[in-house]
């Protein structure tokens, strides 16, 4: 099953809720600059069709349902703006309802995979190259 | 893959149609099926292989989880078990199956629990004890058990084997199965410097080195069976990513067939092969060991990326409150995935991820749920039960009590309803925690009994001599067939039962 453009370009602007641009020096990138979204792109492309289509139907939800849910807007999630964005997920992270919550830790849990595998991220951790313990030669 | 050359023993797709045949088929080739692949190769019978994922390399692995999630888990490790919460579960899919993929943790099987397989469900026929001790020697040999070595103990573990001591509890140095692990906590996204002594490395390149066979990238379909015996696995080539076809592959068993393909797999095939189902139980009694996790943060750096990824453990009230606490190294992407908050909030609670520790407890469920065949996978239904949740909660607060007394300062619970941090002072925070199982956040490993085994035909699908009750030929050597979890991690329980019955079938 393959993500049309635009279902990436919601993704994009929710990963980058999630995980935003600046706020720290340390780590300054947001989730879609270090190619998280292409997380998502291939969880939807390679799972089997119900994992697919629960992933997007998370991203419909959020899209589409988003502000409604959490803040009584009949607006789409993409057409908020950046502040808007972060208070929509914020409660629906924290809303009572499971499955409200659980759209929102999908996309997170993606977003995470692909930020804090990136190279800029593991270097501003500290967790670039190898440990720098004593090596014990190998095999 | 050292020794002999055996790259003409390895098939990955058919030109058309594979039509061959063998004394034993083995379908799966994780810690039970690269087993019974061994010992039925050295007994002198001919041995065939068949996995459904791929023959991944070290080399590909670049510590990455999506990385390891694309090439070794089943379905990019997006199965679930459903039920009022989703339980992720994991598994894996690739030559060496969950070898490849878990922290090399070996526990020789509890004598009770043992002693409870004998007198309640009456496994004396199967096992005994001197059998499975054996066995255990043999894998520890073949296997190269060793502790983790100082040098690669990394900070998280050491720390938690220090705060146990300080309370008194037991608790200990885990002994893996390695050589050569030089610390970089990526047992779960697999081993870049084929340290840990997967299946994939060790049985299955050794039964080939001795004449057996494998049929890698090749599902399974279907159990074939004429006259009340099987006598032939249909399977089909495919890309295990992509699923793109590349031919099929027809199979006789002159001997038998060893099914090796999880509690999971293992129903579904034999659902779509119509056997296994006499007694009615066919699926039924799944459970496991759902786990979460506890994080800290500790005033200094402990690098939860550095370090055998999982060091230290403790099964102290494994018996009392069912649960078993393991330390639990992870890198960024993992990690940054548990950390709590949205937006800026989120990457200011990043900033403290180089000082964090993380403990997972495991729950010995004493939940059943239920597999069936969905599709080309299998449908999960599980829930924890509420008593579950109150060993889960007495499990935080004792890890919690250990991380304080190994010097952290706060806690990242995880849990809905409480704050996200906690200070060492709010400890009874955790007592107070909901029993909602939908305020914890889980993950699912270890799993068992959905073909239990007993000697008693309408009470269990498998008999006492591995084989199927109610087709000849097929015999289950997975934890399937176990009647009830372990309490640790089962990888040498399952490795050495299959050995123990491995044996029985090559003397048949």
């Amino acid at each position: 099953m393959k993500m049309w453009a635009f279902e990436l370009d919601w993704t994009a602007k929710m990963m980058d809720t999630i995980i935003p641009p600046g706020v720290e020096e340390k780590f300054p990138q947001s989730a879609s600059e270090t190619g998280a979204v292409k997380v998502m792109e291939e969880m939807v492309q390679y799972t089997p069709f119900i994992t697919a289509f629960g992933l997007r139907a998370a991203i419909w939800l959020i899209e589409i349902f988003g502000p409604l849910i959490s803040a009584g807007k009949l607006s789409r999630f993409s057409s908020l703006e950046p502040e808007s964005r972060e208070q929509v997920l914020k409660n629906m992270y924290q809303s009572k309802i499971y499955l409200i919550r659980q759209l929102v830790l999908l996309i997170k849990m993606t977003a995470c995979f692909g930020w804090g595998a990136s190279p800029g991220v593991r270097k501003a951790l500290g967790a670039e190259g190898e440990p720098k313990f004593v090596k014990r030669g190998g095999n | 893959m050292a020794g002999k050359n055996i790259s003409d023993k390895i098939f990955d797709r058919a030109n058309g149609e594979i039509n061959t045949d063998a004394d034993f088929v083995v379908i799966g080739t994780g810690p039970s099926g690269a087993t019974a692949a061994k010992v039925l190769t050295d007994a002198g019978h001919q041995v065939a292989m068949v996995e459904e994922g791929r023959w991944v390399k070290g080399e590909e692995f670049d510590g990455s989880s999506f990385t390891a999630q694309k090439k070794c888990y089943r379905e990019l490790g997006s199965i679930a078990a459903m039920g009022k919460n989703m339980i992720p579960i994991i598994q894996g899919r690739c030559v060496g199956g969950g070898s490849v993929i878990n922290a090399a943790i070996i526990w020789r099987m509890p004598e009770d629990v043992f002693e409870r397989w004998i007198k309640e469900y009456q496994l004396h026929d199967a096992l005994a004890w001197k059998d499975m001790e054996k066995a255990f020697d043999t894998l520890e040999s073949d296997l190269h058990v060793v502790p983790v070595a100082p040098e690669v103990m990394g900070r998280n573990n050491s720390l938690l084997l220090q705060g146990a001591n300080k309370l008194g509890l037991e608790s200990r140095i885990i002994p893996r199965n390695e050589r050569g692990c030089q610390g970089l906590a990526q047992c779960t996204s697999g081993c870049p410097i084929n340290a840990k002594q997967t299946t994939e490395l060790t049985y299955v390149p050794w039964s080939l080195e001795k004449g057996a066979r494998i049929y890698h990238s090749c599902r399974a379909d279907r159990i074939s069976v004429e006259s009340g015996r099987a006598t032939a696995v249909l399977a089909r080539f495919e890309d295990p990513l992509t699923g793109e076809p590349r031919g099929k592959l027809n199979i006789r068993a002159r001997k038998g067939i060893v099914v090796c393909a999880s509690p999971i797999q293992t129903p579904c095939l034999l659902w779509r092969s119509g056997i296994g189902k006499s007694s009615g139980h066919l699926g039924k009694h799944f459970t496991g060991h759902p786990g979460a996790g506890l994080i800290c943060i500790y005033p200094d750096e402990v690098r939860l990326w550095e370090g055998a990824t999982q060091g230290w453990d403790s099964e102290h009230y494994r018996k009392e409150w069912h649960v078993k606490f393991e330390a639990l190294g992870m890198h960024p992407d993992l990690l940054t995935s548990r950390i709590p908050g949205i937006g800026k909030e989120f990457k200011k609670n990043v900033l403290d991820a180089g000082r964090m520790g993380n403990v997972g407890c495991a729950m010995v469920s004493l939940a059943e749920g239920s597999v069936r065949p969905m599709g080309k996978g299998a449908s999960v239904s599980f829930s924890v039960c509420e008593q579950d949740i109150v060993n889960l909660k007495k499990g935080f607060r004792k890890i919690a009590e250990i991380m304080i007394a190994s010097g952290a300062t706060h806690l990242i619970p995880n849990i809905f309803g409480l704050p996200p941090r906690i200070s060492k002072d709010e400890l009874s925070l955790i007592d107070n925690a909901p029993l909602d199982s939908k305020c914890y956040t889980m993950v699912m490993t270890h799993m068992f009994g959905t073909c239990r085994m007993g000697p008693d035909k309408s009470k269990s699908v498998v008999g006492p001599d591995f084989q199927l009750h109610d087709t000849k030929g097929v015999f289950i050597l997975d934890s399937s067939i176990f009647p009830t979890h372990l309490g640790v991690n089962p990888q040498h329980t399952i490795m050495a039962v299959a050995h123990v019955g491995a044996k029985k079938i090559a003397a048949i």
